[in-house]
């Protein structure tokens, strides 16, 4: 069987991921806002799910944050949580339509809001306990997946959106303690034979200490996503091809380095810069890079009624993307 | 108040982008031999429209139609004038006022075949007079008459294989010759504004003198319009120009996207809404991708975020 990448999609079952409890984001109040309440919609998540095998979408990841109860740690559970082992079903009826399942939550002290009491704790053992509890949660919830995304990336200090709007505080680790902290979970996932996956754009990197501390640090087991947040025209194509060239962009440059130091990626795409950037992210990728095992589309819409066709456009998308780069059918998943 | 116009362009042609010596592949686009266009997305669109209760359509017209006038324009595909205008019928019966548009931008001018590169002699006059006398005819007379006219500078062609950009002074004499052109068929005439196209009119002072108030405007801005609470210290420069557009004393319809994010719209009508109210013909949303299966669900998308952005700002009032 020729193996192709496989292609994932995030789908939000969790939502405070972005502003701290008491704060609005600024960008869109409506929807990043802390909420103490579920806000995942079942119906809406159930038709999403129901249309993934027409588009030949082979992997989902799901962003847990609050939407589920841990075990271990039932206190953090938002009012409307799903219950562990309804979650659990529902893992086994999206396998059955043939869907790899592969968790995500964001450990980044930035994006941790959905830890409840414990986003208020980094840096204490408690805090540090209790991220291996859920992960260990996790793994056996999932009943030990491929991989466990950890996220552990976002555009940190310099972030014009995470400012004083959307949160109070901020704590942001020295690139020693954030690759000990990075590596204490990978280890956990490891034991489990569970691959650790983070997001790894530039400035990912850079909070973890730039390239070399980042090359020293991070095993070369950790799956990487970088995300392309620049319209693709004219950067990645040349006379209708992709191209590697003077003209290609630090953010496209980044693929083929993390390439070059040995990792295996998994490219972040969105069609929130351009529609045809995960064509093209896909395109260049997959020409001029070792090691593609698949393609994360980040849909950063939120799982309810009024972002159904958002996250429809995106699981669109994706899959009309890829089948144009790589032709229909027979993933790595698949 | 006024009823306001709340609707969508769609592309029945697509020749806008690239040139005709830049032939379509999937990566890139380019220029299409054969209509993209496929005519039961087409419907689907636009009955999604009126059941959301929009009531304007802008269609993108170039290659889409054989014109008795110039039928060496069309391609492959091309509709006839008897089908076009069955589907204009089939709109209005819909409760959507179709209102017809052509680029007439040197930067978006492939539809044009040949003619896309004789600006500026008889030939190419005549050609956009016959055409938009002839689409004025086949609507009916319409209320409005989009000319494009933006994304002329070099940035917006730097990547074609031949680029074609006219003077200030020349750019403003073509537009008022247009313009002339859509009062003599009782129509009103509509044009993109942005930053770089004002530049293209000489700048905003120019713009204001030379383009008359008549002449509706449709800024166009996808991004973030405000990245913070304090309005307008908060606001990017591309939405803050709506509400120069209205202090400036012209009459404008908003254009939005989820090409960029989902929040673009009803930032959009906040700020309008607040800042320039009484300059507001109506909303429109444009998701610039073609007409075709591949892309439903981001067209569907774009128009349910106008919608549920105009019921949130406007709410009871409409």
């Amino acid at each position: 069987m020729n193996l192709k990448p496989f292609k994932s999609i995030v789908l939000y079952l969790g939502s405070n991921f972005w502003a701290q409890k008491d704060c609005t984001f600024p960008v869109d109040p409506e929807e990043f806002i802390y909420r103490d309440k579920l806000f995942c919609d079942k119906n809406t998540w159930d038709e999403v799910v129901k249309q993934l095998p027409e588009f030949e979408i082979d992997t989902l990841v799901i962003a847990l944050g609050e939407g589920v109860v841990y075990p271990s740690h039932p206190e953090i559970a938002t009012s409307g949580a799903w219950d562990t082992e309804d979650f659990k079903n529902e893992l086994k009826k999206i396998r059955g339509m043939g869907i790899r399942v592969i968790p995500y939550n964001n450990f980044l002290p930035f994006h941790n809001a959905w830890m409840g009491k414990f986003a208020y704790m980094a840096g204490t053992p408690a805090y540090y306990d209790f991220c291996c509890d859920i992960v260990r949660d996790v793994i056996d919830m999932f009943d030990t997946p491929e991989m466990f995304h950890l996220g552990l990336g976002d555009e940190g200090y310099n972030s014009k959106y995470y400012t004083s709007d959307s949160r109070n505080f901020t704590m942001i680790f020295a690139r020693h303690i954030m690759c000990e902290y990075a590596n204490m979970l990978f280890d956990i996932c490891r034991e489990k034979g569970v691959r650790p996956w983070i997001w790894a754009d530039r400035k990912s990197i850079d909070g973890f200490g730039g390239d070399k501390y980042f090359c020293d640090h991070i095993g070369r087991d950790v799956l990487l996503s970088s995300s392309f947040n620049e319209n693709p025209i004219g950067i990645f194509m040349k006379d209708g091809k992709a191209f590697v060239g003077d003209t290609v962009s630090p953010s496209a440059l980044h693929y083929n380095k993390l390439s070059e130091w040995g990792y295996t990626q998994i490219p972040a795409i969105t069609r929130r810069v351009h529609p045809r950037s995960p064509q093209t992210v896909m395109e260049y990728t997959s020409l001029t890079c070792d090691n593609i095992d698949g393609f994360i589309m980040q849909t950063l819409a939120l799982t309810v009624p009024r972002k159904y066709y958002a996250v429809m456009n995106s699981v669109q998308n994706l899959s009309v993307s890829y089948d144009k780069v790589f032709g229909k059918g027979g993933t790595l998943n698949g | 108040m006024a009823k306001k116009y709340i609707g969508a362009l769609l592309h029945l042609g697509m020749n806008m982008w690239s040139r005709r010596e830049v032939e379509y592949t999937k990566s890139v686009g380019g220029y299409h031999y054969k209509l993209a266009c496929q005519k039961d997305e087409w419907i689907a669109l636009t009955e999604e429209m009126a059941r959301l209760g929009m009531n304007l359509l802008l269609i993108d017209m170039a290659e889409g139609v054989r014109y008795d006038s110039h039928p060496e324009l069309a391609v492959e595909g091309s509709w006839s004038k008897e089908e076009f205008k069955a589907d204009l019928a089939r709109l209005r019966a819909l409760g959507i006022t179709p209102i017809p548009k052509f680029n007439f931008s040197l930067g978006h001018s492939a539809w044009l075949k040949d003619y896309a590169y004789m600006a500026g002699t008889d030939t190419y006059y005549k050609v956009c007079e016959d055409l938009i006398r002839e689409v004025c005819d086949l609507f009916d007379g319409p209320e409005f008459f989009h000319l494009g006219l933006e994304e002329e500078e070099y940035g917006s062609q730097a990547s074609f294989p031949i680029i074609f950009i006219r003077n200030v002074a020349t750019k403003c004499r073509d537009a008022l010759r247009l313009f002339d052109i859509c009062r003599d068929c009782n129509t009103r005439p509509w044009i993109w504004v942005d930053p770089n196209t004002i530049e293209t009119f000489g700048g905003e002072e120019e713009f204001c003198r030379i383009v008359p108030r008549d002449v509706l405007l449709s800024n166009w801005f996808y991004g973030c319009c405000y990245n913070g609470p304090r309005m307008p210290e908060d606001v990017s420069p591309r939405c803050y120009l709506y509400k120069k557009i209205g202090e400036w004393g012209y009459d404008q319809i908003p254009t939005t996207s989820n090409w960029g994010n989902e929040f673009n719209a009803k930032q959009t009508m906040d700020f309008c809404k607040r800042y320039v109210e009484d300059s507001i013909t109506g909303y429109m949303c444009a998701s610039w991708l073609e007409t075709v299966h591949d892309y439903h669900y981001g067209n569907v998308d774009c128009l349910y975020n106008l919608k549920y952005a105009y019921d949130d700002v406007y709410g009871e009032e409409k």
